[in-house]
């Protein structure tokens, strides 16, 4: 009796496998810090945010097959990340504070930056959460796709499933509430 | 003077307005210092979150983070597909009693065509057939050589006409105009 070896099987299904692994791998790397400080934004809190970074990731690579043009899949991955972190507000009340325990050592890759430098950027960024903090979320996710992404719109319109009429309000309220955030720091 | 409303200023500072509006407030803005100052104000603001929020938030250590959370969107990948792997989805009772549903009803129907079929007599008895003819006479019907004959009392003026199984005579006085016809079927 003649035993068929089968490497012919695995040399074809190997390669597809690792084309699909090296590609979810850098599907992810080239996303993973923008979906993580967009949803990081949203909720102001870095547990969290690292929760719904995952689930975002999980649910699209799940679909990895609408995303082959990469352009489309950023756009689609924003958009999961912006419902999802929609979502989960919804879900557990507005923007909640990271607890003192849960805050990461010091970061390794700040050690090039001057102490004072270091209190700086700590400073725009508690000033930047503080300032998320006063709008709703759907003003902050209209404010952080259209400032901070960049999105015209109508394609924020899209994500966030309403008018763009709406987008514009919900953006011209938030921009009058940071600026008002910022005078009342100010004096 | 009157001001444009600071909602709409803040959609000027985003270009976020319709080319008519933008014009309108570029004119007011030549002549205001104060909705200038404002305009700038938003578009610093702007550039405030733009760049803040490319930023990572104080004590973050990026690269832990970011193989933390690769790590667990792989490990969250593979449980899926263990799960659709290992879920096969049952047949519900609808879709097993589906096909007897439409094979039953269809058996039944023509079993009671072919019990009404051997029921019912034909309607023509089986034998030898009728024969119809047509002679100077009148129209004859004959069947194993017994028969019997409409005569027609002017035989000079009656027209015959004879179509399949049946025939027709057809004759008019001459005296009274009155028409007569007369047919003979053969069943």
């Amino acid at each position: 009796m003649v035993t068929v070896p089968m490497p012919a099987m695995s040399e074809t299904v190997e390669p597809i496998l690792e084309d699909t692994a090296e590609w979810q791998n850098r599907f992810v790397s080239d996303n993973l810090r923008r979906i993580f400080l967009l949803i990081y934004r949203m909720l102001g809190n870095v547990a969290d945010a690292q929760d719904l970074t995952q689930e975002v990731f999980i649910k699209a690579l799940q679909r990895q097959d609408q995303l082959r043009d990469a352009e489309k899949a950023a756009h689609w991955l924003s958009r999961i990340a912006t419902n999802t972190a929609i979502d989960h507000l919804r879900r557990h009340g507005r923007v909640s504070f990271c607890e003192i325990e849960g805050i990461p050592e010091p970061a390794a890759n700040s050690s090039h930056e001057s102490p004072e430098q270091i209190l700086l950027r700590a400073e725009r960024q508690a000033f930047l959460k503080n300032g998320l903090q006063v709008l709703t979320s759907r003003e902050r996710a209209a404010l952080l796709l259209r400032d901070v992404e960049g999105l015209p719109a109508e394609e924020v319109a899209r994500y966030l499933k309403c008018s763009k009429a709406t987008v514009r309000s919900h953006i011209a309220n938030a921009r009058v509430k940071f600026r008002r955030y910022m005078m009342r720091r100010k004096s | 003077m009157t001001h444009p409303l600071e909602s709409r200023l803040a959609l000027y500072a985003g270009k976020d307005l319709s080319l008519p509006s933008r014009f309108r407030i570029a004119l007011h803005l030549r002549g205001c210092s104060r909705c200038r100052r404002v305009v700038k104000e938003f578009q610093g603001l702007r550039q405030l979150a733009g760049s803040c929020a490319q930023e990572l938030p104080p004590g973050v250590n990026w690269d832990v983070l970011a193989a933390e959370m690769k790590a667990n969107i792989r490990l969250g990948l593979a449980a899926a597909r263990c799960i659709t792997a290992t879920v096969v989805e049952p047949e519900s009772p609808k879709a097993r009693w589906r096909a007897p549903a439409i094979v039953l009803p269809v058996l039944l129907l023509i079993v009671a065509g072919w019990i009404l079929q051997s029921l019912n007599p034909p309607l023509r008895p089986a034998g030898p057939e009728f024969v119809v003819e047509v002679s100077s006479a009148g129209i004859g019907v004959q069947r194993d050589g017994r028969g019997f004959t409409l005569l027609q009392p002017h035989t000079e003026n009656v027209v015959y006409s004879v179509r399949g199984e049946a025939a027709g005579a057809r004759y008019v006085d001459e005296e009274t105009g009155q028409v007569t016809i007369s047919h003979v079927y053969a069943y």
